[in-house]
């Protein structure tokens, strides 16, 4: 009986090679999350542990909660009795600030691509250095510099030349007298990039006048850390400690397996998506394959084969496909994870190299994704076999029996209610964040299992319905814009190689005949959706509700996702352009030029020349910081402000009290958190700082609007206090009434121009940069569910091939009364369509009801209206159809290739 | 041999279909069969022609390359003044739809049409707008005014091959080839079958090629044609179940 099994494996090599394609990708995608994570947070160990190699203990400032970057630094006073310690072989202040950003030859500003430009000390004692010195000599003097070697070359840079640096308090020239590599030969800066200064130049450069962020400290050979360490802290203030190398290592592990942890958590719930895309697939076609089966299996039975043999084969097929796949999907993975690595890299990340990780425990989650879906996916219709005597052999069109539809209908009913009701608990239950996304996740895929054994019911009658003539016309007309496009790509190839970019050739060579073929293949089946054809293809699509429904329920997945994360885009920017366009009066809006350094400020120096400007009314400060205080024993994301002009520039909704007057100690809360902790105007609140330091403030403020305040906000003398960052992260200007804006923009823009670290954005720019924001997001989330929609491609394309395959007679009689290739193909593609604009529907309608559910669950305060992106939505399911036209020319082409006698003789 | 004026005479305004020298041969060298070793026959139009012949004479070879459905090796094929080697494959599909009719043995009809819609395929796809009274007249003539409008799995197997000859009708082809039409059949229903195809010849002078085992079957015909070893191997006007089955009794000694 195995060996039946195996060559009736390899019997059917396309049908194996499509039903494997969908779990290799799953399994694919799997390995690659796990190995990206895995290789980035063995990397970054490695690196860590280089970058404290020499580094035995740190001498810093107390930091209870809050950002690493909001720790304070040390009095430059406690380095020489540091120094002095028995034990200590060597002791140094170290110091690091951001940006400091160098202006290449030219004038341009040196830019990343999120990593920030750092400026350093450059360590003199060797022991402790992470700096291995290149080109030139190390700098000394105020006029001296050092480069990283990556940045200086990318950049031209060139020692002996004199370039300007822009640091924290101003611009200055320095010359270039060295070069280095960061940590290791392999210069591993992560993509920053850092510029090195004498200690004494750094402190003044650098905005550290008279301290250091850290005093590094090697301890003498043989000497005992722990008694040095215990020596050391005997010397400190209590603001101070001290911490060994383990303590700083975790903690930089920690920090970089945050970004890790985040990132493989995705990858994995996008992995996940595909796995569960890929079941349905899988399940299907098992489904449709046994179906056909079912008279070889009953010859099975009638030649001596029990019931149990039977199954076990089908069963012990699955077991193949699933371990042939997981191998091959294991090896496609990790090749996969590399390419995402090198991806990252390329865009300027400059991850250090490491050795690719693939773990055991990586294998396992293969090996279950990829044996366990299969053989999950195959058990029932294995079950169904057991229904089948050796008499379904003789008949003709013998069937595996399906389920009743009554039990259908309750099953898939009773599971659609479970999903609906997880849902529900998830978004107001009130959980915390790991079960709420549990129940959502559980929810979810409860849903779409519960709405697929729903949708044979609905499968026919809207099969009959999108299959009219008239919705043919919605691709007879995309073919014609498409078309159009093509045109029009061909043509600005042309054009971009006269204008002496020989790459746009690709846009013509390449990008515009795909687009013709698009065009053509929407348009061939649109055309197909007229006639006889439309028909054919209409009751072909209808005739077996079950499959149409499963097909379509892949499709369905990707679209219900990608549609639902519209919504809740859609509901976002439509809640902030709301806040802008209501809630804020400022007229300018000015942010670090990179967004993703964290601890990017915007200097006081340009804050303070924009107040100077003749048409400038008055500027507001914001600064802002995760987990930074705590309120009763919880941490709170805090932000800071100037009160006096906050109502002039932002308009927070204040039920309670007032801003303008608020003084220094003044506090402004959100009504929810107000009425949580029972705050009144008045209230006085214990407000406990990083710093170990604890403030009683006075609520002086209740207001509803958190959209752009948060929840907690201090005013910015009372920040000073608390935090190294003294400078603004964001600012507001709000111009005087009757001021020309074309006259201030050109002001505003001047000052900017010392300033690339700044960019300034007035009211319809910065709206239009907070859209791209959320575009960008949605974008990247697509790229990602696009994959998902690949498979569910797939298995419209292997479902169409089965289904060709299995009505090869009726194909060949088609043939034979006179259908010609292009007729049949129409009618293949027009069914593929209608499949796939079902499984469009069916995943826009329920994505809707996702995002309703998932803006509902967001606060009031966040998301204030649900916006649903139509025009986008029909878009989708048009693009969704167009997907079916594409999967189907595979096996229309098949289907025209049929030889008609054969056909008509096929059984 | 027996040869009479409808063999091997040149092909004439009554002719609806003829093979001349057809040789089809299939495999090659130790393998090679030669299905069909230069046949060469006429179908005078408004005749009912059987072809009979033992398993592996070529009937059915000849009837798939006079019907289009199958290439020959060398000679030519024609439907009425049409060299239907001259054809390419959609021509030939073409040619298929607007002059051929079939009648198949079993799996005659398209699942998801209705009888009606099946009726109506060679004239849908033409997107050809069908002379009602014609078609109203033939489904009158095969007793299907009440089966319209359901599906072939609703029909019996009579009933389904009904539908077909109506289909094959409808478009009122220059010759209808019959693969074994009755071979699915109980003799009642397949006598029916016969009648009906019978009377299209007398009463329309339809043209009618039936490929059949059954002597009685061959009896409805005006003439039949036997095959052996892929040569004609003579024929019979005006046949009789009795003088068939006499005849095929000298067949395969």
């Amino acid at each position: 009986m195995w060996k039946y099994t195996v060559k009736s494996l390899f019997d059917r090599k396309l049908r194996l090679s499509l039903t494997m394609l969908a779990i290799v990708l799953g399994v694919a995608f799997t390995v690659a999350s796990f190995v990206v994570a895995d290789s980035l947070r063995a990397t970054f160990g490695k690196l860590v542990n280089d970058i404290e190699a020499g580094v035995d203990l740190t001498v810093r400032s107390k930091l209870d909660f809050g950002e690493s970057t909001d720790r304070k630094p040390v009095d430059a006073k406690l380095l020489a009795p540091v120094q002095a310690v028995e034990g200590v072989k060597a002791a140094e202040g170290s110091i690091t600030n951001s940006p400091v950003i160098p202006l290449k030859a030219n004038g341009d500003d040196v830019t990343t691509t999120g990593a920030p430009l750092l400026g350093v000390n450059y360590p003199t004692d060797k022991n402790l250095s992470q700096v291995i010195p290149k080109d030139g000599r190390p700098p000394s003097g105020p006029t001296e510099f050092n480069l990283d070697i990556d940045s200086a070359k990318d950049n031209h840079f060139e020692v002996g030349q004199t370039y300007t640096l822009i640091g924290p308090k101003g611009r200055r020239q320095f010359t270039l007298v060295g070069t280095f590599a960061f940590v290791r030969e392999s210069n591993d800066t992560v993509g920053a990039v850092i510029s090195a200064f004498d200690t004494a130049t750094a402190q003044d450069f650098l905005d550290r006048a008279g301290v250091y962020d850290e005093i590094d400290i090697q301890v003498a050979d043989g000497a005992n850390v722990a008694q040095v360490q215990a020596r050391i802290g005997a010397t400190l203030p209590g603001t101070t400690e001290v911490v060994d190398k383990a303590v700083k290592v975790a903690e930089q592990r920690d920090d970089f397996n945050q970004f890790t942890d985040i990132f493989g958590t995705v990858l994995l719930v996008f992995a996940a998506v595909i796995v569960f895309v890929s079941a349905f697939i899988i399940n299907n076609t098992f489904q449709i394959v046994l179906g056909q089966r079912v008279r070889e299996l009953g010859l099975l039975r009638a030649l001596g084969a029990s019931s149990k043999q039977v199954r076990r084969s089908v069963l012990g097929e699955a077991f193949l496909i699933g371990l042939t796949a997981t191998v091959i999907g294991t090896l496609v993975g990790v090749v996969l994870g590399q390419v995402v690595q090198a991806a990252l890299n390329s865009t300027g990340f400059g991850l250090p190299d490491g050795p690719t990780q693939l773990r055991l425990r990586t294998v396992i989650a293969a090996a279950i994704v990829g044996i366990g879906i299969t053989m999950l996916s195959a058990l029932s219709p294995a079950l169904r076999t057991r229904k089948l005597s050796p008499i379904d052999a003789l008949q003709a069109d013998a069937r595996l029996a399906g389920a009743g539809l009554g039990r259908r209908i309750v099953i898939g009913s009773a599971v659609s209610a479970l999903g609906l009701l997880l849902l529900g608990l998830g978004l107001f239950g009130g959980f915390a964040t790991a079960p709420l996304l549990m129940c959502l996740a559980l929810g979810a895929l409860a849903a779409f299992i519960g709405v697929n054994l729903l949708s044979p019911l609905v499968a026919q009658p809207v099969a009959r319905t999108l299959g009219r003539a008239a919705f043919g016309w919605i691709f007879i007309v995309l073919g014609g814009l498409l078309a159009v496009a093509s045109v029009g790509i061909f043509i600005a190839g042309i054009a971009s190689v006269v204008d002496g970019k020989p790459a746009g050739i690709v846009l013509s060579v390449v990008f515009a005949p795909i687009v013709a073929g698009l065009a053509w293949l929407s348009f061939d089946g649109g055309r197909g959706a007229r006639g006889l054809t439309g028909r054919l293809g209409r009751e072909n699509a209808a005739r077996n509700p079950r499959r149409t429904a499963s097909t379509a329920a892949a499709l369905m997945i990707g679209l219900a996702l990608v549609s639902m994360a519209g919504v809740v885009g859609e509901s976002l920017k439509k809640s902030f352009l709301g806040t802008l366009d209501n809630a804020v009066e400022a007229d300018w809006f000015i942010r670090p030029a990179n967004n993703f350094d964290p601890s990017a400020s915007l200097p006081q120096e340009y804050t303070d020349k924009l107040r100077g400007l003749a048409e400038v009314d008055s500027v507001v400060g914001y600064r802002f910081s995760f987990k930074a205080i705590k309120v009763a024993g919880d941490e709170k994301d805090l932000n800071a402000t100037d009160y006096a002009q906050l109502s002039r520039h932002i308009d927070i909704d204040v039920v309670k009290g007032g801003t303008d007057t608020a003084p220094d100690d003044g506090l402004l809360v959100h009504e929810d958190s107000a009425k949580d902790n029972n705050f009144d105007i008045g209230s006085k609140v214990d407000v406990q700082f990083g710093d170990g330091q604890t403030e009683t403030l006075t609520v002086a403020a209740i207001y509803k609007d958190a959209t752009i305040m948060g929840n907690w906000v201090i005013s910015n003398a009372m920040w000073n206090k608390h935090f190294t960052r003294q400078q603004d992260q964001f600012i507001t200007l709000r111009l005087k009434d009757g001021t020309d804006p074309v006259a201030a923009k050109t002001d505003i823009e001047t000052v900017g121009k010392d300033y690339p670290q700044a960019k300034a954005e007035d009211r319809v720019q910065f709206k239009k940069t907070q859209q791209q924001q959320i575009d960008f997001v949605l974008r990247l989330i697509n790229i990602f569910l696009l994959l998902s929609i690949i498979i569910a491609f797939v298995g419209i394309v292997n479902t169409m091939s089965l289904s060709v395959f299995e009505r090869t007679r009726e194909l060949g009689l088609l043939r034979a009364v006179g259908t010609t290739r292009p007729q049949l193909g129409h009618m293949i593609k027009w069914e593929a369509a209608i499949v796939a604009l079902l499984g469009g529907l069916l995943g826009i309608v329920l994505g809707v009801l996702f995002g309703i559910a998932a803006v509902a669950a967001v606060p009031k305060s966040f998301i204030k209206t649900t916006s649903i992106p139509v025009g986008q939505l029909i878009i989708y399911v048009i693009f969704a159809g167009l997907a079916g036209l594409v999967a189907a020319w595979f096996p229309a082409r098949r289907a025209a290739k049929l030889n008609v006698l054969e056909a008509i003789s096929y059984s | 041999m027996t040869t009479s004026p409808t063999l091997n005479s040149p092909p004439t305004a009554d002719i609806a279909a003829a093979a001349v020298d057809a040789v089809k041969i299939y495999g090659r060298g130790d393998t090679e069969v030669r299905a069909l070793d230069g046949v060469s026959v006429q179908f005078p139009r408004g005749q009912f022609t059987a072809i009979m012949g033992p398993s592996g004479s070529g009937k059915s070879t000849l009837m798939h390359c006079l019907a289009g459905l199958d290439t020959l090796t060398s000679g030519h094929t024609l439907i009425g003044p049409v060299d239907l080697t001259t054809l390419d494959e959609k021509r030939l599909t073409l040619l298929r739809r607007d002059q051929v009719g079939f009648i198949f043995q079993a799996y005659n009809l398209v699942p998801t049409l209705n009888a009606l819609e099946n009726i109506r395929l060679p004239l849908d796809l033409a997107r050809r707008e069908p002379d009602q009274a014609w078609l109203d007249h033939v489904i009158d003539t095969v007793g299907l005014r009440q089966r319209l409008t359901h599906r072939p799995s609703e029909l019996s197997g009579g009933q389904q091959q009904r539908v077909a000859v109506a289909r094959a009708l409808a478009s009122r082809p220059a010759i209808i080839f019959a693969d074994e039409p009755t071979g699915n059949l109980d003799s009642r229903t397949g006598a029916e079958i016969l009648s009906f195809m019978r009377e299209a010849v007398e009463t329309y002078g339809q043209t009618i090629v039936m490929v059949t085992h059954d002597p009685n079957g061959a009896s409805y015909a005006d003439r039949v044609i036997f095959l052996a070893d892929g040569h004609v191997d003579g024929e019979m006007l005006e046949p009789t179940g009795q003088k068939v089955l006499d005849r095929m009794k000298g067949f395969g000694d």
